[in-house]
């Protein structure tokens, strides 16, 4: 993860109501603790996030960046729980009950399940993630509209990754 | 359709069968299942209509000689030794897919371990919709629908729950050392025989239902294949050499999946890895993956207790979920 980004996490930190921050991606993980964060009033603030891919771009050199595959982390101790980004999060966010490759449409060449901007309800397709196979129609949990994408066609995704956002109508 | 068989028809059938090779008269049918003896000669003209072949005797007795070549859900059912899968059997002549079929059924509460087969899938889904080609009566397409009290992130093994079953039931016919190309593919001498499709519904933390699709090319001859896929697919009649009758085979899948099922259930995958990895083509060989437009280059060296393969690859290990692996020159 670039300096750069950690110190706008720093930041982020300093400033929200928050005592420790840990961030995870593809490949890193950064824990940003508040010193001194005296945890006495009642329970702990602590938020894990996980920025999806296709959000923090470039984090590692391009060997790591770019994985020809999918490939299947190691199993975490706990699963990750994820909560949104607070700069982007206005919308409901649709995350991957799974590890997985994430397609946007039923099959190669065919018109996505859905575009950003479209209108989406409860219920509805809005991506597979396959793995080993076994394909996984996501679908909306909310009536409302397509405000992003957070993955590109074809990429890894990583339990609790958030895929897209919606704004509920 | 199958469906119109009626269930008196499959009364007198089933008595027939459980006869032997004894004779049994029109009257004692009508008197068992009270019917007219008008009646219960309908019911056997209908049933040869279906293709059902019965001896008669002089004295106007008669005795179940043949069934036809049809996946029949009673010809399933009867004899079927899994407890659980089966125990409610859709059936149709031809449908545009199972798994198409299987979905609505779930979503329509249908219970845990029905079946929907056929005969013929007009648009059979490979993997993200690449067609399995489905001819009538030479294949068999079933659709199992599960309700697993697993994590959706657990799910995926289910792949390879099925393409061990495929794998098992078609070993007991003999010659066929079924193997399996990680993760849902089924060869029979190098050559596929058998994939499985699996589908998913869940929510975060749950799943709702589980259609696993299954094809196997049964009873094909060479000229069933399109000339590209000659040396890509085979069938079970090619590699034994005589056909093999469906509703066996139907029938041994059902026993294997529902096996290796329930011990998914209560340990993952950790009671069948051995079989897994013993069956597997890969393991061992070089092999290369292939994943949107990009390839790379390895050995399969492991599957893990989640189903990963595990490959090395420019002497890094990676645990890989995705991606079409093919044999690559192994020397």
């Amino acid at each position: 993860m670039r300096e750069k980004t950690i110190r706008k996490l720093v930041k982020l930190v300093e400033e929200a109501d928050i005592e420790s921050l840990t961030v995870r991606n593809w490949w890193t993980k950064v824990q940003i603790i508040k010193k001194g964060g005296g945890g006495s009033n009642g329970g702990s603030h602590e938020s894990t996030i996980t920025i999806p891919r296709a959000a923090v771009k470039p984090s590692l050199p391009p060997m790591e960046v770019a994985p020809p595959v999918q490939v299947a982390p190691q199993p975490q101790p706990q699963p990750v729980s994820a909560s949104s980004i607070p700069a982007a999060a206005t919308g409901k966010e649709i995350k991957s009950p799974m590890v997985g490759t994430f397609y946007t449409s039923p099959e190669p060449g065919a018109p996505p399940f859905v575009e950003v901007g479209a209108r989406v309800k409860k219920g509805q397709t809005v991506c597979i993630i396959e793995a080993m196979k076994l394909m996984n129609e996501i679908e909306s949990e909310y009536d409302g509209v397509v405000k992003s994408r957070l993955v590109e066609n074809a990429q890894p995704v990583e339990f609790g990754q958030t895929l897209f956002v919606v704004e509920p109508a | 359709m199958p469906d119109d068989i009626t269930q008196t028809q499959i009364d007198i059938l089933n008595l027939l069968k459980d006869q032997n090779e004894n004779w049994t008269s029109p009257k004692s049918l009508g008197e068992r299942f009270h019917l007219s003896i008008k009646k219960v000669n309908q019911s056997l003209s209908e049933l040869l209509r279906w293709g059902y072949r019965f001896e008669t005797s002089r004295r106007g007795e008669v005795r179940f000689q043949t069934a036809p070549d049809i996946l029949f859900p009673h010809e399933i059912a009867r004899g079927l030794k899994a407890q659980v899968l089966g125990k409610e059997i859709h059936g149709f002549r031809s449908v545009s897919s199972t798994n198409g079929v299987a979905h609505r059924h779930a979503i329509k509460s249908a219970p845990d371990g029905t079946i929907i087969i056929a005969g013929r899938q007009t648009a059979g889904r490979g993997r993200l919709g690449r067609s399995w080609m489905s001819p009538p009566k030479l294949g068999i397409y079933l659709s199992v629908i599960l309700r697993p009290t697993v994590v959706p992130a657990q799910a995926p093994g289910l792949s390879l729950v099925a393409a061990l079953s495929v794998a098992e039931a078609i070993r007991h016919y003999p010659g066929l050392s079924a193997m399996i190309k990680w993760p849902n593919d089924v060869l029979v001498n190098g050559k596929k025989a058998a994939g499985v499709l699996t589908e998913l519904s869940a929510e975060l933390d749950r799943i709702n239902f589980v259609v696993i699709g299954i094809g196997i090319n049964v009873n094909h001859e060479p000229k069933d294949f399109p000339a590209e896929l000659a040396d890509k697919a085979t069938s079970l009649q090619i590699e034994q050499g005589c056909p093999v009758d469906r509703v066996r085979l139907v029938q041994e899948v059902l026993l294997h999946l529902e096996k290796r099922y329930l011990q998914f259930l209560r340990n993952g995958l950790k009671d069948q890895l051995k079989a897994i990895k013993d069956y597997s083509s890969i393991l061992g060989r070089h092999i290369s993956v292939r994943h949107g437009n990009k390839t790379m280059v390895g050995t399969a060296i492991d599957i893990d207790v989640d189903g990963a393969l595990v490959v090395n690859i420019d002497k890094r290990t990676l645990r890989l979920s995705s991606g079409e692996i093919s044999l690559t020159e192994s020397y």
